[in-house]
């Protein structure tokens, strides 16, 4: 993993609400084709992180480079250079609530004007089959259930086959089931198309499941606290908040 | 709760300290307690087989009815349980309890500066959108193809469409009052007919306009909030961004040209039913003939008094859009900010609506 390629770099990133500082001074890369997730605990920053990421927040200080850009610097060119090559799957879905199934999914298709109508119609279709969805397309997103909703995000998220791809709690508020079946979507999406992801999750089972490997941050530290496996946090890691962190399972 | 003179209370509880219990010692009790408190008070936990948090609050509470004679507070029988829930309770109940959110101290002048800089934050913000929606529309205007015509369409109907019955409505009933109200003082000159030009006048060129954008600022422009808010909360204009899209153009473009395209057709209508009413009035009340009325009407209009109406629901359309977008992206928080924007959305483009009329009624009188 570490002979690859950095596909993010992160150099000292500051991130601040108002007075409040969240994150403080922190620096990590992310490795072409490498699932990665950061972890930590509640409000520690991790989908701070993520926004920075993705562009929606201009961070305090520092650079965060993705694919050779710079999206902080300058006046945006940068990110809007980035923001094709990437994919983001929300909290939430985020679902346009006003447009179909179908017609969300097609929006990145629209957006790059490459395609006719017909093309962006049949692309859809296989992206929804490929999830499950095919017999929802004319629905709209307040008529799916949860983990419905998160395909269809992911299915969006994955309209243009980005080389990264973001992903906010993805299982989060779904049976165990549903979150398996996000799991092993995650993985088959990393393993066949080799794309690199950035997960930002804290069950416990997912990045088990996922993870190659886990930047963990912690609250007070304002920063990462532990980068590995997760099986090395889980035993090796010098810091106790960690290795309690990635055995509950076995205090539980 | 037995007492032995002023020295001793003792207090044996029956079972489990549950809600029930709770109330019957504060309202048995500790009225008594508190009004002869006792210097020793004895609390019998013999039959209590454990401690929680109500439990906990009548200990508290007794030991504070004893408080006033520094009395001492002695508990016996205390299972092994209780004993360690007493130690641990006690930092717990010293420190603040509260319900309320405390607010912080008042200080006029930290209340004031933040009071500034919000508005400054605002002003910044509110200018910015002026420019974020100049370019949409300068994109619009460079390549068609990029406005949401689908959304456009959708947006004119529910903006002048769906309004047309009220704002006829509206306007009807106002002309009716004009003439009703005109016709009492002209008619002591015998100058009935010129109800029809005061009617047609003061419609056309100020409260047509006026009417018209009060009634889409309230049904539009707080909508436009209200969507663009619960978008902004559910994270679709982050999506939004992320895929690529200008959520100004996306979202505010669509409106706002659908309002600029509306707004003056309503108001052409609103004119055409408040002289409708004047109508009614000067034919069923003041016994002129519907032809004299109306060419009265033609007569008193110019196509300039037209046309200035329009001009007025034009930049009035571009307010009332352009406040609802403005508000429903600056949307922070759950549900509350999205009612607080829509509310927001309709004072600020009234106001905005009656700043402008008024600069439109100097420039007239400069002309």
């Amino acid at each position: 993993m570490q002979a690859k390629a950095r596909i993010i770099q992160v150099e000292k990133l500051t991130a601040r609400y108002g007075a409040d500082t969240v994150l403080e001074n922190i620096s990590f890369d992310v490795y072409e084709g490498e699932v990665l997730v950061i972890a930590g605990g509640s409000s520690s920053g991790k989908t701070t992180i993520l926004k920075h990421l993705i562009g929606l927040v201009r961070p305090h200080g520092g650079r965060i480079i993705i694919d050779g850009q710079d999206i902080v610097a300058g006046d945006g060119g940068g990110l809007q250079k980035t923001l094709p090559k990437i994919g983001v799957l929300f909290q939430g879905s985020a679902l346009l609530g006003s447009m179909t199934v179908a017609q969300n999914v097609a929006l990145p298709l629209r957006r790059s004007g490459l395609l006719s109508d017909d093309m962006i119609r049949k692309i859809v279709y296989l992206k929804l089959c490929k999830f499950d969805l095919s017999q929802y397309q004319d629905y709209l997103p307040s008529a799916l259930s949860g983990g419905m909703k998160k395909r269809a995000g992911l299915a969006r998220a994955l309209a243009l086959n980005p080389r990264i791809l973001f992903l906010d709690e993805p299982s989060a508020g779904l049976d165990p089931i549903r979150s398996a079946e996000i799991d092993a979507i995650i993985k088959d999406i990393n393993q066949r198309l080799n794309t690199t992801i950035v997960v930002v999750t804290h069950e416990l089972d997912s990045i088990f499941n996922i993870a190659h490997r886990v930047i963990m941050i912690g609250k007070e530290q304002k920063g990462i606290i532990a980068v590995g496996t997760p099986g090395q946090l889980k035993t090796d890691s010098a810091d106790p908040f960690v290795r309690q962190f990635f055995s509950r399972k076995e205090t539980v | 709760m037995t007492r032995k003179g002023d020295d001793l209370v003792r207090v044996r509880f029956p079972g489990a300290i549950d809600m029930p219990l709770l109330s019957a010692l504060s309202q048995k009790v500790l009225p008594d307690i508190s009004k002869r408190p006792p210097q020793e008070l004895l609390i019998d936990m013999a039959q209590v087989p454990y401690l929680d948090d109500f439990g906990l609050t009548a200990l508290f509470e007794l030991k504070q009815a004893v408080a006033a004679r520094r009395g001492r507070v002695r508990i016996v029988n205390a299972g092994r349980q209780i004993r360690e829930v007493l130690q641990n309770a006690q930092s717990r109940l010293d420190g603040e309890c509260r319900l309320e959110r405390q607010a912080p101290p008042f200080n006029l002048f930290e209340r004031f500066g933040e009071i500034v800089l919000r508005e400054v934050n605002n002003l910044r913000y509110m200018t910015s959108f002026v420019g974020s929606v100049c370019l949409a529309l300068g994109k619009i205007a460079i390549n068609p193809r990029s406005l949401r015509a689908g959304d456009t369409i959708t947006a004119m109907e529910k903006i002048g469409v769906d309004a047309v019955p009220i704002v006829g409505l509206i306007s009807l009933l106002m002309g009716l009052i004009i003439a009703f109200m005109s016709s009492l003082q002209l008619r002591q000159f015998g100058a009935d007919l010129y109800v029809a030009s005061l009617v047609a006048l003061a419609m056309v060129s100020e409260l047509g306009p006026i009417m018209t954008a009060i009634v889409v600022a309230g049904r539009s422009g707080s909508s436009f909030a209200a969507e663009i808010g619960s978008m902004r909360i559910s994270e679709e204009i982050d999506a939004l961004f992320v895929m690529g899209f200008d959520p100004t153009l996306f979202l505010a473009a669509p409106r706002v040209i659908a309002a600029v395209i509306v707004v003056p057709l309503l108001t052409l209508f609103a004119n055409f039913f408040a002289i409708a009413g004047g109508l009614i009035v000067g034919v069923f009340i003041l016994d002129l003939t519907a032809g004299a009325y109306v060419s009265q009407t033609l007569e008193a209009l110019s196509l300039f008094e037209v046309l200035w109406g329009m001009l007025k629901a034009v930049i009035f359309a571009l307010l009332i859009s352009w406040t609802g977008c403005l508000r429903g992206f600056q949307v922070r928080g759950g549900a509350a900010g999205v009612g607080a924007a829509a509310t927001s959305a309709v004072v600020t483009s009234i106001f905005f609506i009656i700043l402008f009329d008024s600069i439109f009624a100097v420039i007239r009188s400069y002309w």
